[in-house]
């Protein structure tokens, strides 16, 4: 046999082999074997009449099993690649599925369709660096992800935003977290959680604005009880939010039953390590109480209910007081044998006189009312025309 | 003679695969075709290609011709947008009825002076059924109610801010109405500048919180 002939017969079985799917699959992804070589993809406008088989390929059999219970119903329907869209999303939110791709091709009888999965790997390790605050298994007790779960981006998204909101509630208004995963044997990976904390961000300064009926420094006290806000010290936004609500209370007990106080301004310094807070308030006009009267299935005289109130009219209106004197009601109830009877009271608004009636119903325990205390603030008077 | 020889083998091999694959493909079953993939993921939801494509067809200039390029970019964007206030929505239990939907498809049709088999007709050139429309349309108005619940609370216009936007207005036009009759006009223009801001603000800190995977093709 001369070289030439020689070398054509190699090459010859070389391309016979290659031709025959002598290629290695390298997609995981992939079934592992198909039956058929089949020829060139088809055309999309060649799928065409009933679904006759849908596989669920890339996950392992119990898992692709169970996802194509899901969509097997659909087989022996017309083929419509609105419905594979339908099984696309279907398969695409079980638990550790990463992607999906839907193929389809003509076969006997109909259409062939095959979901193409790639899932997520599994995690080895959790674990979470940079953390002095909050201890890292603090972090990790609550992290709800452990070994041998299917990674799941979207919920290590989701701690990696609890943690930093978190963070922000100790102050470190500047904390970053970032997730990764890192490859380990197996094909598996260990999720790392990188803390970032920043600085604890300090109140700079305070500034108030619209404050005529109660001084600076009342407010800026209010706003640093019970470890609250206060210039120097470190800026928690819980606590002033906290904080707000003590002011218009404050307000409320002076008559300003309107008050209202915007959401405070923060500006963080260019250095992230001191926030500026800006408070807006708006007063409004300040009101004393008017008629007060008990009506209803009251167990002492009416005189008594508004002695007991602790407050006349043309004194000037204290949410704070009233409560007390809701309270001192309630005693009396119980002291009279009567402790399921209850007291809500209404409020009206004269808003040219300023003053705000009010009205105590007392109800027996059959009646249905709102919770009788604290009274609430008098609702918002209408808008002047 | 021996390279020549290497030459007529090459020639004579190639001609016998051109055969052979011809023949064997002539006799194979037509290979798999994709239908559809996911194009991102946003938090546990996904957007498939299907549905960027089908958004993304009245852009292009012609029939058959391709979007212009960055649009297909664009709009996947657009989608994620829509896709978290969606799921705010949902977070929040927000619900809309059939009768809604319904609703809201009458008024387009309406609108658009077209009877049922016009809508059908308007709906199959944009590569909709009338029930993926329909979809499309509760999810138009789930958006819409999450945007009123999540953004509209954090826009306030005072009334000082009106007055003064009525006399800048009035300093530019003094032929412009007078307060009274324009305040409302301005305030809700107010409103609406301000929520488009806000709702920017509230998309950024939201993808911020989100996972986010754009799929390559």
């Amino acid at each position: 046999m001369s070289g030439t002939r020689l070398l054509t017969v190699i090459l010859f079985l070389a391309a016979l082999l290659a031709g025959c799917g002598g290629k290695t699959r390298t997609d995981a992804a992939r079934p592992v074997a198909e039956k058929e070589e089949l020829g060139p993809p088809a055309r999309l406008e060649d799928l065409k009449g009933k679904v006759v088989s849908i596989e669920v390929v890339g996950m392992s059999a119990e898992r692709a099993s169970r996802a194509r219970d899901g969509v097997k119903k659909n087989i022996g329907t017309a083929f419509d690649r609105a419905h594979v869209a339908g099984w696309v999303h279907f398969v695409a939110s079980l638990s550790g599925v990463a992607d999906v791709v839907a193929e389809a091709r003509p076969s006997k009888g109909g259409v062939a369709v095959r979901l193409v999965v790639k899932e997520h790997p599994v995690v080895r390790t959790v674990d979470v660096r940079g953390s002095h605050a909050v201890p890292a298994t603090e972090w990790l007790s609550r992290m709800g992800i452990k070994e041998g779960d299917y990674f799941d981006p979207v919920l290590a998204t989701a701690r990696r935003q609890d943690m930093v909101e978190t963070l922000q509630q100790f102050g470190h208004f500047t904390a970053q977290v970032a997730w990764g995963v890192e490859k380990a044997p197996d094909d598996r990976v260990d999720l790392v959680f990188t803390v970032e904390e920043g600085p604890a961000v300090v109140v700079s300064k305070i500034d108030i604005k619209g404050n005529k009926a109660v001084k600076r420094e009342a407010l800026i006290e209010i706003l640093s009880k019970n470890g609250g806000t206060t210039i120097g010290q470190r800026y928690w936004r819980d606590a002033l939010s906290n904080a707000m609500l003590h002011l218009t209370s404050h307000y409320y007990d002076r008559g300003y039953i309107n008050v209202q106080i915007d959401t405070p301004q923060e500006t963080l310094s260019a250095d992230k390590t001191a926030m500026a807070i800006g408070l807006t308030i708006r007063e409004g006009e300040r009101f004393r109480l008017g008629k007060l009267d008990a009506k209803g299935s009251l167990v002492a005289p009416a005189g008594e209910y508004l002695k007991l109130l602790g407050v006349k009219t043309g004194e000037v209106f204290n949410r704070s007081k009233l409560a007390a004197g809701l309270e001192k009601i309630n005693q009396m109830h119980r002291n009279k044998g009567a402790p399921a009877m209850e007291v809500f009271p209404t409020t009206e608004l004269d808003m040219k006189k300023k003053t705000v009636a009010i009205t105590l119903h007392v109800q027996g325990p059959a009646a249905t009312s709102p919770s009788p205390t604290p009274p609430p603030p008098p609702p918002a008077p209408p808008k002047a025309p | 003679m021996l390279r020549s020889g290497m030459r007529a083998a090459a020639v004579c091999i190639g001609t016998a695969l051109g055969l052979l694959s011809g023949s064997a493909a002539a006799d194979k079953q037509p290979g798999w075709v994709q239908v559809d993939r996911i194009a991102a993921v946003v938090n546990q939801d996904v957007i498939l290609a299907s549905e960027l494509a089908r958004r993304v067809a009245p852009l292009a200039p012609g029939p058959g011709k391709p979007p212009p390029p960055g649009a297909e970019r664009q709009m996947l964007e657009a989608m994620i947008d829509e896709l978290l206030f969606t799921q705010e929505a949902s977070r929040a239990r927000i619900e809309v009825s059939f009768q809604e939907v319904e609703g809201a498809i009458q008024e387009i049709k309406r609108a658009n002076q077209l009877d049922d088999a016009g809508l059908l007709k308007a709906l199959e050139q944009q590569g909709y059924t009338l029930e993926l429309y329909r979809e499309d349309v509760r999810q138009q108005i789930l958006r819409l109610r999450a945007i009123n619940q999540v953004i509209r609370p954090r826009v306030v216009v005072r009334d000082d801010e009106v007055e003064a936007a009525y006399k800048e207005a009035k300093k530019a036009d003094p032929k412009l109405g007078a307060f009274d009759k324009e305040k409302d006009r301005l305030r809700n223009q107010m409103i609406e500048q301000r929520m488009a801001a806000e709702a920017q603000k509230w998309l950024i800190e939201r993808r911020l919180g989100s996972y986010i995977a754009v799929r390559g093709s």
